[in-house]
């Protein structure tokens, strides 16, 4: 298997540079290259079609944001780390909806950065535990503000049955078995809840189900 | 600051599961790790739960049911100084697993695939105010969050 390959981006030529020791020591990558601004990083990404890259965000000019924005629009295989100071959420879903894969403090272990590039080499997205905590609280309070507006939830009761089980994965035949209905009224009735959750398929629909917490939890299953 | 790993007490766990195989092998992995201690096998009633509330909630299920996440969010209500970590002994759907996640969990392994290594890792991340999430659903919830901020979702949607 060939090494992966990755860029640096940070002004700090002392934290580059202990980088690159991680990186080509511990971690068995190739350092492709090394930018100390963002429109560097840009033109060097660009140039250099690296797997990963280790940006900054706060660096002269372009800031690591913005770039990791850039770079995303032109690059569709490589995936962007943010290494930063930064510990406010803000931040964090800036970097995410600009397009980075990975977000870690500069405060993280040599062992989890190596494992977030290998991650975020295969596709997966990572988050230090701690920003990952935010991330799940702020998905909660979103959720609850969600359910809040929901003016879509007026299933019936027999069709918060049918959702209950495709919540928990159950397929038509089990769901018809489990309520003793045909399974034809199974797919009428699913017909009906994808209609007015406005979604397409059971998945989907599973997902709207719990995001707003339509299906009520007390019911015993 | 100061010398904090001698004086550290260890991880206080209470074990919450009904199903007697998963919670032998749960509390055989937790038996020789010396930074956690099991100090209940049930949950406290609500009014000591305050005072002797445990640090981690270890919330073991074979197949993680509604009426599981229900439990979830009853435990994380009742103790919420506290922090919940399913261990599942199935890989369970999305679903049923975000909607633990948004009734109080801050952690979700499987024992299907994962080592005891992995499940006392996860232990101790949660203690220390971490999450233990799937990329997966990582990914899923940033995209839902980015959505709700900024109306559409992030550049690269994994496609869940």
């Amino acid at each position: 298997m060939s090494k992966i390959r990755v860029l640096l981006a940070d002004d700090h030529r002392l934290f580059r540079e202990g980088l690159r020791q991680i990186c080509e020591v511990l971690g068995d990558f190739i350092v492709v290259g090394e930018a100390t601004h963002g429109q560097e990083a840009v033109a060097l990404a660009v140039q250099l079609e690296p797997d990963v890259i280790l940006m900054d965000i706060r660096m002269p000019g372009l800031d690591g944001v913005q770039a990791t924005q850039q770079i995303s629009e032109r690059l569709h295989s490589t995936g962007v780390i943010i290494l930063t100071m930064y510990r406010q959420e803000n931040y964090v879903f800036e970097a995410i909806k600009a397009g980075a894969r990975g977000y870690l403090l500069k405060d993280t272990d040599s062992r989890t950065l190596i494992e977030t590039v290998c991650a975020v080499q295969r596709g997966e997205a990572m988050l230090d535990p701690g920003m990952a905590a935010r991330v799940l609280a702020e998905f909660r309070r979103i959720s609850q503000v969600a359910a809040g507006m929901d003016e879509v939830a007026k299933l019936t009761d027999g069709e918060t049955d049918v959702l209950r089980m495709v919540v928990e994965g159950a397929d038509n035949k089990a769901i018809a078995a489990r309520l003793s209905l045909s399974e034809n009224t199974v797919a009428n009735r699913l017909r009906e809840i994808y209609q007015k959750l406005h979604v397409n398929n059971r998945t989907q629909a599973a997902l709207t189900a719990v995001r707003r917490g339509i299906v009520s939890l007390d019911a015993d299953t | 600051m100061v010398s904090q790993s001698f004086t550290a007490l260890p991880i206080s766990i209470m074990l919450v599961c009904h199903d007697e195989a998963l919670r032998l092998t749960l509390l055989g992995w937790l038996a020789g790790v010396s930074d956690v201690q099991v100090m209940a096998e049930a949950c406290p009633p609500p009014d000591e739960a305050a005072a002797d509330a445990p640090d981690v909630i270890l919330f073991g299920a074979v197949v993680l049911r509604l009426r599981d996440v229900q439990r979830v969010a009853q435990l994380s209500a009742q103790c919420p100084r506290s922090k919940v970590l399913i261990v599942s002994r199935h890989v369970d759907p999305d679903a049923v697993v975000i909607g633990a996640f948004r009734q109080g969990a801050w952690g979700y392994v499987t024992v299907a695939d994962e080592s005891a290594a992995t499940m006392i890792d996860a232990v101790r991340t949660v203690s220390r105010g971490g999450a233990v999430l799937s990329s997966g659903l990582i990914r899923w919830m940033l995209d839902e969050i980015v959505q709700a901020q900024f109306g559409h979702p992030s550049k690269d949607e994994g496609g869940q």
